[in-house]
């Protein structure tokens, strides 16, 4: 078994055990805790759930370090003559889209037409419509994944970040700090991060599908 | 215009797509994209597909 994964696994039966000390803790002497002689009790409790909690952060943090690295050995990503000029048409046609999401938010303003979203929000928007065609541009014509890199990983990271987006997205939904005065906020950033990241990943399976086709046809 | 010339070279030594990309340094999509005529490579590439393939540049390459 390789070190890191018996640190992981370490850590987590630690951080395991750590909560149902904590819940041990917690039914034992719940009815108690606010009487003084059981302070230390309480303390002991919330210090099981706290330390619980940074040690599966810990273990995580320990995942994403792993699939980075796994994703490019060789640390710096290499591009073939044929992805990197894929990736400069990319950028352009990122960069027309941002410019057209402009043009459509001036138009909305000098018409004096319903606003959906604050300025600073405006601007996230652009910036993520413009990295989503890029992506999707370089992800379609194969100029996504570097020839040195691992493309299962790359993408179990991308699934990792489009998971942590939407989650958090669909909590500041919950929130209500997506939407302030009728119009979109920055947090609405969060959300959207994660739809481009999904966006990413479905064009990614159906290129996976449109090569298997392709493949020494 | 697809290179079946390159696409006929490679099979006859049993190389997939990827075993050819891997060899020369590419990716998978590079070489599928040169045989099917979507992609001009630069020189050095073509070169090093020769040199893999054992081939010279106007067998690959040169005009039918």
């Amino acid at each position: 078994m390789k070190k890191k994964t018996l640190v992981a696994l370490t850590l987590f039966i630690i951080s395991v055990l750590l909560f149902a000390t904590g819940i041990f803790l917690a039914i034992t002497y719940g009815d108690t805790f606010k009487t003084e002689e059981n302070s230390l009790t309480l303390i002991l409790t919330i210090a099981s759930f706290v330390l619980a909690v940074i040690l599966l952060g810990v273990i995580f943090v320990i995942f994403l370090i792993s699939l980075s690295k796994a994703a490019y050995p060789e640390k710096k990503a290499s591009l073939d003559e044929r992805q990197i000029l894929v990736n400069g048409k990319g950028a352009e046609y990122g960069l027309t889209a941002i410019a057209f999401f402009a043009f459509a938010m001036w138009i909305l303003e000098a018409f004096e037409l319903p606003q959906f979203a604050q300025p600073n929000a405006l601007l996230v928007l652009a910036v993520l419509l413009g990295f989503l065609v890029y992506g999707v541009y370089r992800i379609w014509h194969g100029a996504y994944f570097a020839v040195n890199g691992n493309s299962k990983a790359i993408t179990a990271l991308l699934g990792v970040y489009t998971v942590i987006s939407l989650v958090g997205g669909i909590n500041d939904i919950i929130d209500g700090k997506l939407v302030e005065d009728g119009l979109l906020t920055t947090q609405c950033g969060v959300p959207a991060a994660g739809i481009m990241c999904l966006s990413f990943l479905v064009t990614i399976g159906l290129k996976a599908l449109k090569d298997r086709k392709d493949e020494d046809a | 215009m697809k290179n079946l010339k390159l696409k006929s070279a490679r099979a006859a030594l049993d190389l997939s797509q990827q075993d050819l990309a891997d060899k020369v340094g590419v990716s998978r999509q590079t070489i599928s994209s040169i045989e099917k005529g979507d992609y001009n490579p630069t020189i050095n590439l073509c070169r090093a597909i020769c040199k893999v393939l054992g081939k010279t540049l106007d067998e690959l390459f040169g005009e039918e």
